[in-house]
């Protein structure tokens, strides 16, 4: 497994090559010697090639911002997203049990972000939000407050999607 | 001298303030906003009344709220810092009628200088020199009237400051639709949309003068300062004294500033601030009536406590010093450390500060308002600390500065540390050929270096930084890392 | 422990000759080998890219933690098998470290016949399973098959060891709470369906993947429903529905990273054995091995020649070196983990055969894994040796290394045949691993022996007969025999039939076993104790 790396916009391949005598990763063309020592909170004192670095990083989002020498480096590793698969994209929203609806926040014909709410459910005295799982538009709304339904009832149904390029 | 003083600020400036006032052995009494409620300035007052709003800067804006904390906790003066309400003159006159004394000078002086124009007209009655300028109420008038100043022309807001509101003219063509874009920024900004012209000077230098007035017809002044040094027309880098000025010149500048204060009837501290251009003039820019951000190199050369003597003289006393006393020695120069990426045109950036050390190098001070896990917002302003360094020569003061921000260590927001090295650095600004176009003028060479050296072991220490890297690293047994990537 | 010395003479004629000879054979097994893991159609490559698939090789180097050995199994099964239409018996099975853990893994290799199950496929899966449940490593699947190849169904099917013992041995290691993992990078239908199934955890990769008892065609055939793919078993239906699936991938690199992260909760129990000492590579140059062993089947070498270029710092402590001298035994290291190696320096004798009983013992009693290096024609035959017990002491050998506790590996370096493959853990006596060198040859007795046997029995049928002799039948008849051994006693036609666990290149030997033993070393010890001595 390879890991992508953007140094202040400078993108490498980092991939580790081997382990004794010391950790070879090659970063890009060159392979790099690389012995850590021990350091405090958030010092770090690396051996790289023969060649001592004695500095301080911090996680910051997706990066770690190095200070070495009087520099300041980001250091930003890819990491793919937390999709967990990929929301597929559903047609509709049925009720995974029963219950009834408490609210609407959505209304037929408007378009909807990903993560946006679209209903509040209330089944064994626990409320739920519905929430859309892709931007979509809204095609119909089945149910008002009020609504008592059985599970896999059809709550809202989206508009077909257009099949788009990839 | 008072027994416990409110101040109405926060960050570097607001711990600035208590420190003087604990080291007066004066109570103090900080305010803050829930945003703010883990910031350094809480700690370092006795104690903290918490004001409400919905939005963080509105709380340091609440005039009521503030003087209701002040009469609450029995403070019996506030100082207002710089930005907020320092230059509010109706803040000042609902502070003393409170019964508090408002530390600055008096609500009239303050109408009078925060208007612009008014300022501009009072200085040229006082024979302080003015830029050739146009000041007319009709806009159209002033379009037809510009060739009066002559080209270029800087189009400037009646009530702004900071910038807003500025624009410059170059060709007569351009000139209706900027002095409508002008107004209509300035209406935004600070709802007045009066607007004039003044001949635009290229290449001037920003010189300032500081000034201590007793309010009894005594002012001293503590010299000019160079601020020069600007983006988006904010200062970063200043210093004391101003390099290559003449003697005369820097006496006269400084008269100048005096003569103005001393017939405005100033009282505390105030700042003049003037345009020098290329060919030796000088002209009148506008007056700070508060404290401003770059104290500090005024202190450093001068080896006074400007708070301090805010202080006295608010309290009724006089100035601590008379102008013979004023005997500035070596040099000063101040850089501000912002938030914010110099790569992509200084934009403010966000993030919390993971890691901050800062160097103990003799003749340098730091003045910050942040600790270590403080969240840096969009909230509030983009500058986190003032780094000062002091020195027997120019020379030496820029080195020290230089050598302090490379052992400054502040991570987890991007910030211009390394930006202001490389200006500290740079040939043409340790010759003195400062002006206000210097960064943009030199920004290519300012611009970060091309792929440093020690690029590799900063990547490296960043990858083995991330959990899974070292795991990767160092998690596979024996006897596998020992034969390594073979196969059969 | 002594250092060896080495006898050897690099710069002699029969060196270099044998140095020749041996390299050659090396280079052989490198290209056969290539070829069988990389040779494809180019219509298979284009469809698997067309599907936005990865080959099986790819998945497996993104799988597997980078800087860190592969040790394949049986890559050339099937190789003479089925006209040579199933390189590798269209999968990939092998050891190697995933976040940090050691584990099989089992590819399908899809660019083979879609992947589809041969024969040999689900014996060599089997087998993958089998070594998986002795050593106690987890098993990671990366399943991509058409299924099982039909028209070969009678031989894939009904039988103990086909398919069913599959999935067989998956309880079975789940029961023993060794973990599995698949990932479901294409079809899994019928019994393979069964593989993600039966793993404690599995991901399967949207669009591509598809685990379904019947696939479309079945399905249509049996009840008219038309159902395409990924309707009737993809991403979405098992990881929302029916729960069949646990981790829903976009693709198949986000469906490797998931199954990195799977292994890496996994706990690691501690081993049976850790290494005693540090590792340390041998003083003596394994290149030397082309130029030690001989070119000829009948030609012995000293064996303790290959000890010195395979164990740590070439050092060797020799159990009873002036007995039984055709069989080396004793103590040494291998990447630090102490080993008790037996090795033939010639024939079996009657106190060789005793002397490895006891030794075997000795290793028993000090848990201390055996390594049995393979060079034997046989036990001595004769009279004399009879009368001696020659049979008894074979048998006794026989049953001390039967009834072992600690793990076994084997190594065939030159000949096997006959009884001795028996004392010497052959593939009948379940050593945890077994492989050999690309000059092994095994038979139940050699080509010229059986030739000349079988020449030998027909002309006495003959002279019952009262017939002729016929020379050119019986020359004949010795050709054709030696020709048909020759085939089928070469190391590649064993390795086809999944009777090695692989072909290893000398050079590589001593990395091969130090991975197999340190996967061995995870089992806990069998039970202690022996059947009967016939003493």
């Amino acid at each position: 497994m390879g890991y992508r790396v953007e140094t202040d916009g400078v993108k490498a391949e980092a991939q580790i090559l081997g382990r004794r005598p010391q950790l070879a990763v090659r970063l890009g063309e060159r392979v790099h010697r690389v012995l850590a020592a021990s350091a405090g909170e958030g010092e770090f004192d690396l051996t790289v090639d023969g060649v001592r670095y004695r500095g301080w990083r911090c996680a910051s989002g997706d990066e770690v911002h190095v200070r070495l020498n009087g520099r300041t480096y980001r250091v930003r590793l890819e990491r793919r997203g937390a999709d967990q698969g990929g929301a597929s994209e559903q047609e509709e929203v049925r009720a995974s049990m029963p219950g009834v609806v408490v609210a609407v926040h959505c209304a037929s014909g408007a378009h909807v972000e990903a993560g946006e709410k679209l209903l509040t459910l209330e089944s064994m005295k626990l409320q739920m939000t519905v929430v859309a799982s892709h931007a979509a538009t809204i095609a119909r709304l089945h149910v008002a407050p009020g609504a008592v339904f059985e599970r896999g009832a059809l709550l809202v149904s989206f508009a077909p999607r257009k099949e788009s390029e990839s | 001298m008072f027994k416990r003083v409110l101040v109405a600020n926060r960050g570097e400036i607001a711990c600035r303030i208590l420190r003087t006032l604990r080291a007066q052995g004066i109570a103090s009494v900080a305010v803050y906003h829930h945003e703010d409620r883990n910031a350094p300035h809480l700690q370092l007052a006795d104690e903290a009344v918490r004001l409400e709003a919905d939005v963080p800067t509105a709380a340091y804006l609440d005039q009521a709220q503030i003087i209701a904390a002040a009469r609450a906790t029995q403070a019996e003066a506030i100082h207002p810092g710089y930005g907020f309400l320092s230059e509010n003159a109706a803040f000042a006159e609902r502070v003393t009628l409170a019964g508090c004394t408002f530390i600055g000078p008096d609500a009239a002086v303050m109408r009078l200088m925060g208007d612009k124009i008014r300022a501009r007209s009072f200085a040229a009655e006082q024979g302080v020199p003015v830029a050739p300028s146009l000041i007319e109420q009709d806009p159209a008038r002033l379009v037809a009237r510009a060739a009066e100043v002559g080209l270029p022309l800087l189009i400037k807001a009646a009530a702004g400051g900071g910038g807003k509101g500025m624009r410059i003219v170059r060709r007569a063509q351009e000139l209706t639709e900027s002095v409508q874009l002008a107004s209509q920024e300035a209406q935004r900004y600070f709802g007045d949309g009066r607007v004039y012209a003044e001949r635009f000077i290229e290449r001037p230098r920003h010189i300032e003068v500081q000034l201590l007035a007793d309010g009894r017809g005594n002012v001293v002044h503590l010299f000019e300062r160079e601020c020069s040094l600007q983006r988006r027309y904010q200062k970063i880098i200043e210093e004391s004294p101003a390099p290559n000025l003449p003697a005369s010149l820097r006496a006269s500048i400084c008269d100048a500033a005096v003569r103005l204060a001393s017939a405005a009837r100033y009282r505390n501290a105030g700042t003049v601030e003037f345009m020098l251009a290329p060919d030796g003039q000088f002209y009148f820019l506008e007056m700070n009536t508060r404290l401003q951000v770059e104290h500090p190199v005024t202190e450093a050369v001068l080896r006074l406590d400007l708070v301090a003597a805010q202080l006295r003289i608010a309290a009724g006393g006089s100035l601590p010093f008379t102008q013979a006393d004023l005997e500035p020695r070596g040099h000063a120069i101040e850089c501000r450390i912002c938030a914010e990426e110099p790569q992509h045109d200084f934009r403010p950036a966000t993030g919390r500060i993971g890691i901050l050390r800062v160097p103990e190098l003799p003749r340098t001070r730091f003045d910050g308002g942040i600790r270590a896990g403080q969240a840096v917002t969009p909230a509030f302003d983009s500058m986190l600390a003032k780094l000062i360094a002091h020195g027997d020569s120019r020379a030496a003061a820029a080195q020290t500065l230089a050598a302090a921000l490379h052992e400054l260590v502040l991570l987890g927001v991007p910030s211009n540390i390394d930006y202001l090295q490389r200006v500290l650095r740079h040939p043409r600004f340790l010759a003195g050929e400062l002006h206000t176009g210097f960064l943009s003028e030199h920004a290519a060479q300012l611009a970060a270096p091309g792929a440093p050296l020690e690029s590799a072991a900063a990547t490296l220490a960043g990858l083995l930084a991330d959990e899974d890297f070292r795991r990767v690293a160092y998690d596979v047994p024996e006897p596998h890392a020992s034969i390594g990537a073979w196969r059969n | 422990m002594r250092i060896l010395e080495s006898a050897v003479r690099t710069g002699d004629a029969e060196f270099r000759r044998r140095y020749t000879h041996n390299k050659a054979l090396a280079q052989q097994l490198k290209s056969r080998q290539q070829a069988a893991r990389h040779t494809r159609p180019a219509r298979d490559l284009e469809r698997l890219a067309s599907q936005g698939k990865l080959l099986p090789r790819q998945r497996l180097e993104r799988l597997l933690d980078p800087g860190t050995p592969f040790l394949e199994l049986s890559s050339l099964a099937a190789n003479m098998a089925y006209g040579g239409e199933a390189p590798g018996a269209s999968c990939i099975t092998g050891i190697g470290v995933v976040a940090g853990r050691e584990v099989i893994v089992h590819a399908d290799d899809p660019s083979v016949k879609g992947g589809a199950w041969y024969p040999l496929t689900i014996k060599k899966i089997v087998r993958a399973l089998d070594i998986a449940i002795e050593n106690r490593l987890p098993v990671v699947h990366l399943c991509d098959s058409a299924g099982g190849q039909l028209q070969l169904q009678s031989q894939l099917f009904p039988d103990r060891y086909m398919a069913g013992r599959i999935f067989r041995n998956q309880c079975v290691l789940s029961k023993l709470n060794v973990q599995q993992l698949a990932l479901v990078f294409g079809h899994c239908t019928a019994g393979g369906a069964y593989v993600p199934a039966l793993s404690d955890y599995n991901v399967i990769v949207r669009g591509t993947g598809a685990v379904f008892l019947g696939g479309p065609p079945l399905v249509k055939a049996a009840t008219g429903e038309v159902v395409s793919a990924d309707e009737l078993g993809g991403c979405d239906l098992h990881t929302r529905r029916s729960g069949t699936c646990d981790y829903p991938a976009r693709d198949e690199q986000e469906a490797l990273e998931i199954g990195r992260d799977i292994v890496a909760q996994w706990t690691r129990p501690p081993k049976w054995r850790t290494p005693e000492a540090a590792a340390e590579p041998p003083l003596l140059d394994a290149d030397e091995l082309y130029g030690i062993i001989p070119a000829d089947i009948k030609q012995t070498f000293d064996m303790r020649e290959v000890i010195a270029r395979v164990v740590d710092g070439s050092r060797f402590h020799e159990y009873k070196p002036d007995y039984g001298t055709t069989l080396v035994c004793g103590f040494a290291h291998l990447w630090g983990y102490r080993v008790g190696i037996l090795a033939n320096n010639g024939i079996l004798f009657n106190d060789s055969a005793i002397k490895g009983a006891h030794f075997i013992e000795l290793c028993n009693q000090n848990d201390t894994p055996l390594l049995f290096l393979q060079n034997i024609t046989g036990y001595m035959v004769g009279r004399e040796y009879e009368a001696a017990g020659i049979t008894k002491d074979g048998a006794k050998m026989i049953m001390a290394q039967t009834c072992s506790h600690v793990p076994k590996l084997t190594l065939m370096c030159h000949g096997s045949f006959g009884a001795g493959n028996y004392g010497m853990c052959g593939r009948a006596f379940d050593g945890r691993l077994l492989f050999s060198w690309p000059n092994h040859q095994i038979a139940v007795m050699g080509g010229e022996q059986a030739a000349g046997t079988l020449a030998e029995v027909k002309l006495r049928q003959l002279a019952r007969t009262g017939a002729a002799a016929e020379p050119a039948a019986i020359e004949r008849l010795r050709t054709d025999t030696l020709k048909a051994y020759e085939e089928q006693t070469s190391a590649y036609y064993s390795t086809s039939e999944l009777w090695d666990d692989g072909i290893l290149d000398p050079v590589d030997t001593r990395n091969a076993l130090g991975v197999a033993l340190s996967a061995a070393v995870n089992a806990p010890a069998g039970i202690p104790g022996n059947g009967v001595f016939r003493f």
